[in-house]
């Protein structure tokens, strides 16, 4: 589910035109042609896609190296923020804010 | 020859009040915005003049700027995406007799004069390697060996503070190398190397560290993270103005091919070029050797004197 997420957003990446349909979970990203404001695309696709916002210690190059590597950030985000939250998850498994009372 | 001995910690306000008061520099009632004086135009050039011998037997291409670029030359580097806080644009009055007397009716509010001011074709030059790029690029392929340019221009970034060392328009002197990646990487270490005994002969205790630039945003975040990662930047540091912290007087830089990219920089086999730079800021460098030896010039060492003014 999030393989298929994270390849859709490097679909529309245009350092990788024509090449992240066939690119293999574990290739090396930058080795494919993504650039540093590539990189930056395919977050805030990521962001925009997911509704979510990556934490600064999670902005390096590292977690965008392989389509893996994002989904083991992006799973690693997920069971902290339910962890955190606990609460409901939405279509894509993401926790749902709750409204703040007060 | 002993190490030298750091002259005291004085705080930036405290510096700069100094820098005034002896006449060094003239205050424009702007943070960042100075006069210079004769004296302190002498070291500035004197700086220069090192970095010129220094560099004499690398028979790199001189191309010297004023303080504005190409509007289209700029937008193509990309800056405005990574460091959109620093930028100085270029905005002209283009109107007509009757578009004139309406903006001098403006009030405050609506504007005032710049109501009609709309931008032009310059833009203030960032950083002094950027005018160079579009000329390489409009060549054609590079020579085998690659190309190197030395460059100089006045340059602005829009960050004020009482720091004398952080002004808004200074003076970058940088080398421009374009080449195979492994030219600009021994370009890139060449000049650290030589950056640091450049600052040994000046009496300057310096270090070189990995750095990365001011990029904005939570993006910039990760581009910052990325330099790093890759070893892209790195800066010669020493105490200029902040008690705290060492101030970056000059950076080593390799840009990958992402000027190639912007600019279609190719190389002999038609492939994108990679680039580096290697850039000092002249002001900064004045000002620690002020710092460093104190502010009456003809009582430095001698041998920083021959150094920066050696004789004929």
């Amino acid at each position: 589910m999030l393989h298929e997420t994270v390849r859709n957003v490097l679909t529309g990446i245009g350092d990788l035109a024509g090449t992240a349909d066939t690119l293999a979970n574990d290739a090396d990203l930058f080795d494919a042609g993504l650039s540093s404001y590539g990189t930056v695309e395919v977050m805030v696709g990521l962001e925009n896609a997911l509704g979510i916002e990556f934490p600064e210690t999670a902005l390096t190059r590292d977690t965008f190296s392989s389509i893996d590597a994002i989904v083991r950030v992006l799973e690693r985000l997920q069971s902290g923020a339910a962890a955190a939250g606990g609460g409901a998850i939405d279509a894509n498994g993401w926790p749902v804010a709750a409204e703040g009372v007060r | 020859m002993s190490t030298t001995e750091l002259a005291p910690r004085l705080s930036a306000h405290i510096f700069r009040q100094e820098l005034f008061e002896r006449g060094l520099l003239f205050a424009t009632g702007v943070d960042g915005l100075y006069g210079r004086s004769a004296t302190f135009e002498s070291l500035v050039d004197a700086v220069d003049r090192l970095i010129g011998r220094l560099s004499a037997a690398d028979d790199a291409e001189i191309m010297r700027f004023p303080p504005i670029m190409t509007r289209s030359g700029f937008e193509a580097s990309g800056y405005f995406k990574n460091m959109p806080q620093l930028i100085g644009t270029v905005h002209c009055f283009c109107g007509d007799d009757r578009e004139h007397k309406r903006v001098l009716a403006c009030t405050p509010e609506e504007g005032g004069w710049t109501a009609a001011q709309q931008p032009s074709d310059v833009v203030l030059t960032p950083a002094s390697c950027y005018p160079v790029y579009p000329i390489v690029a409009a060549r054609g392929r590079l020579p085998e060996e690659g190309w190197l340019v030395d460059s100089s221009s006045y340059c602005f970034r829009r960050e004020p503070s009482v720091d004398p060392a952080r002004m808004q328009m200074f003076r970058q002197r940088e080398q421009v190398c374009f080449g195979t990646p492994e030219r600009i990487r021994a370009f890139q270490s060449h000049w650290m190397a030589r950056a640091l005994e450049m600052f040994r002969l000046m009496g300057l205790e310096a270090t070189t560290d990995l750095a990365n630039d001011p990029f904005f945003g939570r993006p910039g975040v990760l581009m910052a993270n990325g330099q790093r990662s890759q070893r892209l930047k790195f800066e010669i540091l020493v105490p200029v103005s902040d008690p705290d912290r060492l101030s970056a007087c000059g950076s080593f830089n390799y840009h990958v091919h992402h000027f190639a990219d912007a600019y279609g920089i190719r190389g002999t086999d038609g492939e994108a070029a990679h680039t580096g730079c290697a850039g000092f800021g002249l002001e900064r460098v004045a000002l620690a050797l002020l710092r460093q030896h104190g502010f009456d010039l003809e009582a430095w060492p001698e041998a920083v004197h021959a150094t920066l003014w050696p004789q004929a």
